[in-house]
């Protein structure tokens, strides 16, 4: 453990709590006790502080369970539940894997993931990150948008990512010169996805991920219809 | 002046808030928790993630300390262990950005808590037991920053099953039905099915929901009997009347029927069948004694019948002990006022409706529940306990 490890206990012990709950190894105080070899009196307080914080919550039968605040520090927009619950409803999509990226510099940040049936070459899941030439959702943001906004977005994580300017430009090249509601990519690292903006929100889109060889025929048009239906409906406000 | 940071315990309820120009510390020390006192990393770390989510950029830990008013060294501290963590991850310029396990969690609580916003309810009539239910309902859709949709069935099943097919015409995301009948819902419940809409019984069992939260009405009759047992010392003619034809009345009387069986003393002379309100009682309870004018006690299905049953017992001047379910005002006020309703096993419309919603969230995210039936346990009210007991209606 580095500098902060002996500093700060607290969080490592607070993590380690929600690692024992998301795994379901443990999911009470007692438990917790026994699984982190900690005393009751210092899980109480941990407990205590990270329910107070919306860290962890409680089920009905009280068993603790990650607290809704990653809900919402992972979705400041507020469009990941309505999204991903009309992704599950959306017709003639049943089995289909969707993901809701969000543009950072030259890459993109998957939020969340609507998993599906169908094998995937890469299989997206929350939190990983990938280069913006290998997301359709990547292009879609920063077609949807005026090249000075899309400039803006790339460049709000430069100094982060130590971006140069020509990595800024060929991210900016990845805009399509037509604008269309949905865009389509087959990638050979991520497989073939189509993917619309989600209006209301700056940087992020909703991708559909495909299987390698899906035979069914006419299927981008219908593919292009559900996004746009799904993003619309999903709309920041709309209802 | 500092940014706003909303420490509250659960996103859309209310909790500490930081406000303008209010350090978090300084918030912390004016409303934080004893728990967060006693582990202040933990509550540092909230603000720390929260500053930075808000801020839609990375941060570096000069702004950050800025934005929560935390030292910086400490704000160090914190991100150095948040990263070693995945909860950030630090840049080449030095500023941190929300790490892949901010995401990874995000994802976990949103299978936990997909947000409902749009529920629709539909009830029989409107009883105190059901008004109850809906004023619960209604703080747990403000608490969600949801919509509730309200429609009374008035114990019309046909009426209640076109108010399902309109709730999934409406397109929420959860109907939550008080039902009036057992059985002859489940084609609508099709039709919400049809249309991936959850949909979950309260108070009682129907066919097509996807669950049910009710009370332990078997053993809400099995404390009313073993309370009319009591006071009957085992011995009486006894006349029972039930409710409405679903499964929670015919739990209620057979728990009842149980525990007086163990009473051999204790036999049903009349039974009969009121409805939800206290009239309905009353005529149960003329028709009763008309044929049995010595009856020794009585079982009703519920608070309201109790109630009519005892208007009429005090027309004609008769002392006979009633026993019912539901824990209403109106029986508690009989109960500690020496009236003929001597006891009440409870339903609790808050825990019901709560337990319903979180059942019906989970359902509504896609996942499946561990145990489709969540039953509550009732407690008895009598003149033991009636003065600590808050009653619901």
């Amino acid at each position: 453990m580095g500098l902060a490890g002996p500093r700060t206990p607290a969080v490592h012990r607070g993590a380690r709590i929600l690692d024992a709950i998301t795994t379901g190894d443990a999911n009470t105080p007692a438990a917790l006790s026994s699984a982190l070899g900690l005393a009751k009196s210092s899980i109480t307080d941990l407990v205590g502080a990270l329910e107070n914080g919306g860290l962890i919550g409680r089920s009905v039968d009280g068993r603790l369970r990650i607290g809704p605040r990653w809900a919402t520090l992972s979705d400041p927009d507020e469009v990941l539940d309505r999204l991903l619950t009309a992704c599950a409803r959306a017709p003639g999509l049943d089995g289909h894997t969707f993901s809701v990226v969000h543009l950072f510099g030259n890459q993109i940040i998957c939020l969340d993931v609507r998993s599906g049936r169908y094998p995937l070459p890469l299989t997206p899941r929350p939190g990983q990150r990938m280069m913006a030439e290998d997301s359709a959702g990547a292009i879609a943001i920063l077609s949807s948008v005026p090249l000075s906004e899309a400039a803006e977005l790339v460049r709000s994580a430069t100094g982060h990512l130590g971006l140069s300017d020509e990595q800024v430009d060929q991210t900016l090249a990845l805009r399509r010169r037509q604008r269309s509601a949905v865009y389509e990519l087959a990638s050979a690292h991520t497989g073939r996805q189509f993917a619309r903006a989600v209006p209301g929100t700056r940087s992020s889109a909703l991708t559909l991920h495909l299987p390698d060889r899906w035979p069914e025929p006419g299927f981008a048009r219908k593919a292009g219809r559900a996004l746009t239906a799904l993003a619309t409906d999903s709309e920041v406000g709309s209802r | 002046m500092k940014r706003s940071i909303v420490l509250s315990s659960a996103p859309g309820r209310e909790g500490p808030t930081i406000v303008a120009g209010m350090s978090v510390r300084e918030s912390l020390r004016q409303e934080g928790s004893q728990d967060s006192v006693r582990v202040p990393a933990l509550a540092r770390t909230v603000a720390v993630l929260q500053g930075i989510c808000d801020a839609r950029q990375p941060m570096g830990l000069a702004e950050l300390s800025g934005v929560t008013g935390f030292p910086k060294s400490s704000v160090m501290r914190i991100c150095h262990a948040l990263t070693e963590e995945h909860l950030l991850i630090r840049g080449v310029d030095g500023t941190y950005a929300l790490g892949s396990r901010v995401f990874e969690l995000g994802s976990v609580a949103r299978s936990h808590n997909t947000r409902l916003r749009d529920i629709g309810f539909t009830y029989p009539v409107d009883e105190s037991f059901f008004v109850a239910e809906i004023k619960a309902l209604r703080a747990e859709a403000t608490a969600l920053s949801g919509d509730l949709q309200v429609r009374c069935a008035a114990e019309n099943k046909d009426r209640q099953s076109q108010q399902i097919r309109d709730f999934v015409a409406a397109r929420v995301d959860l109907i939550l039905v008080e039902p009036v009948v057992s059985e002859g819902l489940g084609a609508a419940c099709d039709f919400a099915h049809a249309a991936r809409i959850p949909v979950v019984a309260i108070g009682s069992a129907h066919t097509g929901a996807d669950a049910v939260v009710a009370t332990d009405n078997t053993r809400a009759g099995t404390l009313a009997g073993a309370a009319l047992a009591k006071a009957l010392a085992g011995q009486g003619r006894v006349a029972v009347v039930g409710g409405i034809p679903i499964t929670a009345n015919s739990d209620r009387v057979a728990g009842f029927l149980g525990a007086i069986a163990a009473y051999p003393g204790m036999t049903v002379v009349a039974t009969s069948r009121g409805e939800l309100d206290a009239p309905s009682g009353e005529r149960a309870a003329e028709e009763i004694l008309a044929t049995n004018p010595t009856v020794d006690g009585f079982f009703a299905s519920n608070d309201q019948i109790a109630i009519g049953i005892s208007g009429v017992l005090s027309r004609r001047d008769l002392s006979v002990p009633i026993v019912s379910v539901d824990g209403a005002q109106g029986a508690v006020d009989q109960i500690r006022s020496g009236g003929a309703i001597i006891a009440t096993a409870t339903q609790d419309p808050v825990a019901l409706v709560r337990a319903a919603i979180e059942i019906g969230s989970a359902l509504h995210s896609g996942l499946g529940v561990f145990r489709q039936s969540h039953y509550i346990s009732p407690r008895l009210i009598d003149v033991e306990n009636a003065e600590d007991y808050q009653p619901w209606g």
